[in-house]
């Protein structure tokens, strides 16, 4: 007998994800179109983003004989919407068809690590070294704005293209919570994890402005609640969730204030991965040696 | 204490409140346990005689043949067919004991129903830990038993007290309103015997987690409610009892109901009988859809000792979809065991088989396939 499930996790991840779109849709096409600075045009090119995830997922999943819990739709969707607002429309597919072309690859594998930061890092990269990385929409581009709390909290800041709402983040993540197979120890001790050493490097420079200022960086809330406890992606052991959590938070930090990175979240979610495979081979290589 | 859940039911599934009597089979089957039988074709047995070691006829009528069967693990059995001829015909004198508690303890030794049970009561005890409790979903023999004969069931009890000078823990689920009405009127005059009030959920009637929830360690013995039942039929009639009580229920049927149904009567026969469905499309679980297993072909099964119910359910059209390592299976094991490793490996491991990994699997993967049922307390 299986357990009856109703409004399942991928569900709630799609109310989620459909909210945050919603949102990114209105600040980055909307408020630029009524702004003069895009056209129709313009804005469907902005909804034309997820679609292209949707449509290329259902594709895959209606190809693939192997059924999944998740469809891969939402999997290219966390990828795309962490994008900048300004990202070329190619470089999006391209991204989400690296991730299409992994998946099929490593089909009967279980990946270590997080695909998706793995591709988001190196479309980072890839646009660093074109110098195209900027998380600010044109609007934002134009003047000088002085975002107070209120600006944080609906998500009127410089963030992914779909992932500003830091309120649609927290009711998402509330959701959520309320599901027995997200793995909340992950997103409740990285938060946990990044808020405390934050206080604590805030407290020691005497800078409190930088508690608020980067206690509030949605893509980082994202990152923690949406794409660090994906199932896939995350050690299937408590004990071992709950150091992933930890680490991940508090590398977060070091990260984003050494770096000055934005988006120094994918960064330190790869360095996590990076010591997850160290432990979990070292661990193995302890056991072949028992043996 | 273990991390026990409470299942998740379809409360509409309600039993009838009657015991249906299936008692009239056309043929009942034994299963042969010896490999040379010495009776022959058409010959005449005769009802409660020991056909063979520990294996007793409920019918009397003609011996007619040998027929292959499944037991409940789907291993072969073979069986002796005995032609029913409803006279209920038998040899032993009636002798039935007015009152079992003045048995002395010799005798009471001597007369329990099998080796099991002598092996059992063999060994030093304080503490008589009886579960009144079905564990499984849509399940309640126990119940029925507790519901029909709660006089009888007592009266064992206080025997076992006296003879061996033993504290007696009756536990009942909490929320087992008949089982806890049934006993109502009769703690007064049992007063040696305790009753245990658990908690409702998954599992809580087996021995290692029942014993931790009373918080009894050792130097225990633990009985079942159907055990003792067939211990006062023992006692009281001076035989072995050939009918159980069997649960037939589930969602695809009209009349789930708990049926008395001899030893070694056939599965088809007996849901031909009693059983009326509301769909074509349903599964058949026997012994229970979390512990069971499903069972396609009818005729291959019977009613044995270890039969506990069949519970026919509207089919589910839950393809297995692929791992996503979630880790619920493993969080929800009761005994630690590591379901998810067992499938990642295609290995098999040992645990209680008690189905929760597969129940709890949000990816619909029958767990149960890379686990093989240990030896303790399974």
């Amino acid at each position: 007998m299986h357990k009856k499930e109703v409004f399942n996790l991928e569900k709630r991840y799609i109310i989620i994800l459909s909210l945050l779109i919603f949102f990114g849709f209105y600040k980055n096409a909307w408020l630029l179109k009524v702004n003069g600075f895009y056209t129709i045009n313009d804005c469907f090119k902005i909804i034309l983003l997820p679609l292209i995830s949707v449509i290329l997922g259902f594709i895959y999943d209606k190809l693939n004989k192997e059924k999944n819990y998740f469809s891969t739709s939402i999997y290219l969707l966390l990828l795309g919407m962490t994008f900048p607002s300004n990202t070329n429309i190619f470089l999006y597919l391209i991204s989400n068809l690296l991730y299409l072309g992994i998946i099929f690859l490593f089909k009967n594998k279980h990946l270590p690590f997080n695909l998706i930061v793995l591709l988001k890092v190196l479309s980072i990269i890839f646009l660093t070294l074109i110098n195209n990385v900027n998380y600010a929409n044109l609007l934002e581009q134009s003047q000088e704005f002085n975002y107070n709390f209120l600006d944080k909290l609906i998500g009127f800041t410089p963030s992914g293209i779909f992932t500003s709402s830091f309120i649609f983040i927290i009711l998402g993540f509330i959701l959520l919570l309320f599901d027995k197979y997200y793995k909340k120890e992950i997103s409740l001790l990285s938060i946990g994890s990044y808020l405390l050493t934050l206080l604590l490097i805030s407290v020691f420079k005497k800078d409190m402005l930088l508690f608020i200022r980067e206690a509030l960086n949605s893509l980082i809330w994202f990152s923690f609640i949406l794409i660090a406890p994906l199932s896939i992606y995350t050690p299937v052991i408590k004990k071992n969730r709950i150091y992933y959590g930890i680490t991940l938070g508090i590398i977060t930090v070091f990260i984003s204030l050494l770096t000055n990175f934005y988006d120094g979240v994918f960064i330190s979610l790869v360095i996590s991965d990076s010591l997850r495979i160290i432990y979990l081979s070292l661990k193995k290589m302890k056991c072949l040696r028992k043996n | 204490m273990s991390k026990l859940i409470t299942l998740d039911k379809d409360y509409n599934i309600k039993l009838n409140s009657e015991i249906n009597k299936c008692l009239n089979p056309d043929y009942i089957y034994l299963p042969i346990k010896i490999p040379k039988i010495e009776l022959k074709k058409n010959q005449k047995v005769y009802k409660d005689t020991e056909i063979f070691e520990g294996v007793y006829n409920p019918v009397s009528g003609y011996v007619n043949g040998l027929k292959d069967f499944l037991n409940n693990d789907d291993k072969p059995l073979k069986c002796l067919t005995i032609a029913n001829d409803f006279e209920e015909f038998s040899k032993n004198k009636n002798i039935s004991r007015k009152k079992i508690t003045t048995i002395e303890k010799a005798e009471f030794l001597n007369n329990l129903p099998n080796l099991n049970l002598k092996q059992r009561f063999s060994k030093e005890f304080q503490h008589v830990i009886i579960s009144g409790i079905d564990d499984e979903p849509y399940v309640a023999n126990a119940t029925f038993i507790q519901k029909n004969y709660p006089k009888e069931i007592l009266e064992l009890l206080e025997t076992i007290h006296k003879l061996f000078n033993v504290n007696i823990t009756l536990a009942l689920k909490n929320t087992d309103s008949e089982a806890i009405n049934a006993y109502e009127n009769w703690w007064g005059t049992y007063q040696e015997i305790t009753l245990k009030l658990v908690p409702d959920v998954y599992l809580i009637g087996k021995e290692r987690f029942l014993t931790e929830e009373l918080n009894i360690k050792d130097n225990y013995l633990y009985l079942t409610i159907p055990e003792v039942y067939n211990i006062w039929y023992k006692l009281k009639k001076n035989k072995v009892n050939t009918l159980k009580l069997l649960t037939i229920s589930g969602d695809a049927i009209k009349n789930p109901q708990v049926v008395l149904v001899k030893l070694g009567t056939s599965l088809d026969w007996l849901i031909k009988k009693a059983v009326l469905f509301n769909t074509s499309n349903y599964d058949i679980y026997l012994n229970g859809t979390m512990q069971g297993h499903i069972i396609t072909d009818l005729t291959k099964y019977l009613v044995l000792d270890i039969t506990d119910s069949i519970i026919i359910m509207k089919k589910q059209f839950n393809p297995p979809k692929k791992c996503i390592s979630c880790g619920a299976c493993l969080d929800i094991c009761p005994i630690n065991a590591n379901p998810y490793l067992a499938y990642l490996n295609q290995e098999k491991i040992t645990c209680l088989n008690c189905g929760l990994c597969t129940y709890i699997c949000p990816a619909y993967i029958e767990l149960r396939k890379y686990l093989k049922k240990g030896d303790k307390d399974a």
